[in-house]
Order: structure tokens, then C-alpha cells, then sequence
């Protein structure tokens, strides 16, 4: 098993396979899977009907949309991602899950101009949580997928739509090690100051990194007159952290804290919105687990990297498995000796 | 091409479980406070339920967790185990699927 999650209703877990299979299962109904999500095989590749993963991408994220749990977002070693719209039926028979590309290519598929495609992979990859408001993006399925070169979001429901899109920023040193994770922090309603009436609400952020630099956006729905139009996304850069070091994990540990995990596993706890570390553990004894996951994707990468004169020598180990927050405690998967 | 760090996770044996514990008691929008005390707890009960050579011969090591309601682990046998907070394990999902279909 290569990721996992759960649903925001907690009824349904999901899981993706090294071999490009996802299964999603009612919790309480563990002995058969509810939904089955087969990697595309070698037959089915060639005259392509439908979007999926090739079979033997492992697939590495994984999310549930908004509340329900029939419709879900994957993200791949390959650097492809999609999403999982099941159709109703009566339990798991009938339902037919649709399946849609929203981020990268086929392998087969060549670039206009004929070249090979750049070596790619999705490092991280996270849906938008639902706050405790509603929010007009609640309905749009919005996930964000980082790949060594790109981050994007897309809003999945009703159709594929991205609504935002960043290159790597320059200010990342060149000697870092290639790495890329992110969270968000829903919109959330605050409590209102004595004498207003209605309280107001945060705007939903999310915090991205590649390599020692770690960038916050903020994202705002822009006011639209059409209510039968998808509201128009604005998403604005508030700050920027440079770590002395590439940062591995990163995790929303409250509204206004986050906790960042570098190369050398220390652990930073960065204040919202100046970014300024307000403490550090060194978490290296306790040996948080970390996975090879990128390098033979992305060697080739590594190899054009020096040919053209930066320094990346290493891509980093995947650790957004082993480090999680959950109402401002932090969980560690560890290994021991 | 793996960093200097990378050969420690491939060495894993045993297995277990660490909770951070924030020390401050309320999170108040007015006054945000930084961390006062930051204590570690294993989660110990999970560990000795699963984590021995017995309990990752029949499940496999862990290779993820996902926290909410629920504590859930996935491992590299294709398994999830579902645990509560008390430590107990409350459901295994996947046997007999390994990944296939």
C-alpha cells in the first residue's frame, strides 16, 4: 500500500497500490472492497477509451472530495493525476466510476514538437479540506498537485478545470535536494470580537514548498454577480520562508502554525504570517520513516541537472506518510531499530 | 541517487508509534501563543499489538498513516488496520485484494 485515506464522514477508507490500484472500503464492511479502481493494462493502452493509471504507477496520493465517498482524487510516481467520480447505483453494484486526467501525459504521448517529455512525478498532492463555514469552493472538488516543475490546482466537480498555476521559484538554491510537499488550511470561521455580530472567516491558505523555500498562498473567491457560474479564484502569494536546508514535510499544525520537517529532520515551528520560527526540535532520533519513491522516476532529471550545471545531486525521500497533524497534535511514523 | 539519509528507512525493523503532545491548553485567536512544552508519547499499545516479528509477518510494515477520527496504517502487505484512540485495533480492511483485481 502506497497511500491512503479516509473519508470526511469517517465511514469509508481508501487505498492506492504500487502497481497503479486504488480500492476504496466501507469501514464497517471490511471483507469486500466497495469500489474497485483498476490501473489501465497493457491492452487497454492502446486504443486508449479511458483515463487511469498505467498499471505499475504506484500510486502516492490520495484524497476524498468534499463529503462524499464516492468521488475521490489520485496522484501517481509518473507525475499523473486524476480524478474519481462514481456514478449512483445500489450499494458498490452498478456504480460505474468515471475517471478523468487532470494532470500529466500518457507515456505514449508525444510533445508537439516530438521531443521526449521531462521526467516527472506528483511529490505532493492534497485536496482542499471543507472548514467549519461553508465556502463557495466546497462544491468545486479543489486539489493541488506539486510536481518538480509545476503546482497546480484544479477544481474537480462538475468537469476538470485549473484554476491556478506556479513554476518552481528561482530563490530555491541550487545545491538543495530536490523535494516538494504541501498542506491547506481550510477557510474557517473565527470567533467574532465583542460588539460585531456576524463573525468573520479566514480565508482558506495553502502552504507549498520546493526545496528550502516555502511559499503561502491565500485564496479568495472572487464576487461574481452570475450565481449560476463557478465562482472566479484569486490566489495570492502572502509570504515566503527560506530554510537553510530543503524541507521534506510540511503540516498545518493550527490556523496560524505550521510545523515544517527539514532534510536533517528537524522539526520548525513557523508563525502565520511572518514565517518566523518561533522553535526547533531535532526530531533525527526518533527516526522518522522515509521512503525512496522519486529517485529512479526523476534520475533522469538529476542527470540533465548536471549536465546543465546545478548541483542537484539527490531527490529526496518521501516523508508525507510519517508526518501528520491532526487537531494540533503531530503523529510520527517511526522506525526503530 | 538517494540522499545520505535515505539508507536509514530501508533498514526499518521493528516499528512503533510517536504522538506529539502540544502543551498549551487553548488556541485563541486573540492570543496566539507559541509552544510552551512539547512532550513525545508513544503510542505503545499499537506497537506491541502489531509491531512485532509476529504481528509483520501477518500484516507487513507500516508505510502509512492517516489521522483523523480514526488512526488508520497502511502497510506494505496492502493492508489498512483501523485503531481508536484508546489503541484498539477496531478493524483490518483488505485481505485477501492485495492490490489486485
Amino acid at each position: 500500500m502506497t497511500a491512503l485515506a479516509v473519508s470526511a464522514d469517517h465511514t469509508t477508507i481508501a487505498g492506492g497500490h504500487s502497481n497503479g490500484n486504488i480500492f476504496t472500503w466501507e469501514i464497517s464492511k471490511p471483507s469486500k472492497p466497495f469500489l474497485q479502481i483498476p490501473a489501465l493494462g497493457p491492452h487497454e493502452m492502446e486504443d486508449r477509451k479511458k483515463d487511469g493509471h498505467v498499471q505499475g504507477a504506484s500510486v502516492l496520493h490520495l484524497g476524498f472530495l468534499g463529503t462524499r465517498h464516492t468521488a475521490l482524487v489520485s496522484a501517481d510516481v509518473r507525475g499523473m493525476g486524476f480524478s474519481h467520480l462514481a456514478t449512483r447505483g445500489l450499494g458498490a453494484v452498478g456504480r460505474t466510476v468515471k475517471t478523468t486526467r487532470i494532470l500529466g501525459r500518457y507515456p505514449m504521448d508525444v510533445t508537439p514538437a516530438g521531443r521526449s517529455r521531462k521526467p516527472s512525478s506528483v511529490l505532493a498532492a492534497a485536496i482542499l479540506p471543507l472548514g467549519n463555514s461553508t465556502e463557495k469552493t466546497d462544491s468545486m472538488g479543489l486539489v493541488a498537485m506539486l510536481t518538480p516543475y509545476l503546482l497546480v490546482v484544479v477544481s474537480t466537480t462538475p468537469i476538470a478545470q485549473t484554476q491556478f498555476k506556479t513554476v518552481r521559484p528561482k530563490e530555491v538554491a541550487n545545491e538543495t535536494a530536490i523535494t516538494g510537499c504541501l498542506a491547506w488550511y481550510p477557510a474557517v470561521k473565527l470567533k467574532s470580537a465583542p460588539g460585531t455580530s456576524s463573525p468573520a472567516t479566514s480565508k482558506a491558505r495553502l502552504a507549498y514548498v520546493w526545496g528550502n523555500v516555502l511559499t503561502l498562498l491565500e485564496l479568495s473567491v472572487v464576487s461574481k454577480q452570475d450565481d449560476d457560474k463557478p465562482p472566479a479564484l484569486e490566489f495570492k502569494p502572502k509570504s515566503r520562508f527560506k530554510c537553510d536546508e530543503a524541507i521534506v514535510a510540511v503540516q498545518w499544525i493550527n490556523r496560524q502554525v505550521l510545523g515544517v520537517l527539514t532534510l536533517s529532520q528537524r522539526l520548525m515551528i513557523l508563525e502565520d504570517t511572518s514565517l518566523r520560527i518561533t522553535e526547533t526540535f531535532d526530531l533525527m532520533p526518533k527516526r522518522i520513516l522515509h521512503r525512496d519513491v522519486f529517485s529512479a522516476q526523476l534520475r533522469q532529471l538529476v542527470e540533465r541537472m548536471d549536465e546543465e550545471g546545478s548541483h542537484h545531486t539527490q531527490v529526496g525521500d518521501a516523508y508525507y506518510n510519517s508526518f501528520k497533524a491532526f487537531k494540533g497534535r503531530i503523529f510520527l511514523l517511526v522506525s526503530s531499530q | 541517487m538517494s540522499p545520505l539519509l535515505g539508507l536509514h528507512s530501508r533498514n526499518s525493523s521493528l516499528n512503533r508509534f510517536d504522538s506529539g503532545v502540544v502543551g498549551i491548553e487553548q488556541l485563541d485567536e486573540e492570543r496566539p501563543a507559541p509552544w510552551e512544552v512539547v512532550r513525545w508519547t508513544k503510542l505503545k499499545k499499537i506497537s506491541q499489538q502489531l509491531f512485532t516479528d509476529g504481528g509483520r509477518r501477518n500484516f507487513g510494515n507500516p508505510t502509512c498513516i492517516v489521522v483523523s477520527a480514526t488512526i488508520a496504517v497502511g502497510t506494505d502487505k496492502g493492508l489498512i488496520l483501523v485503531f481508536d484512540y484508546s489503541q484498539t485495533l477496531k478493524q483490518i480492511i483488505g485481505q485477501g485484494t492485495k492490490g489486485w483485481l
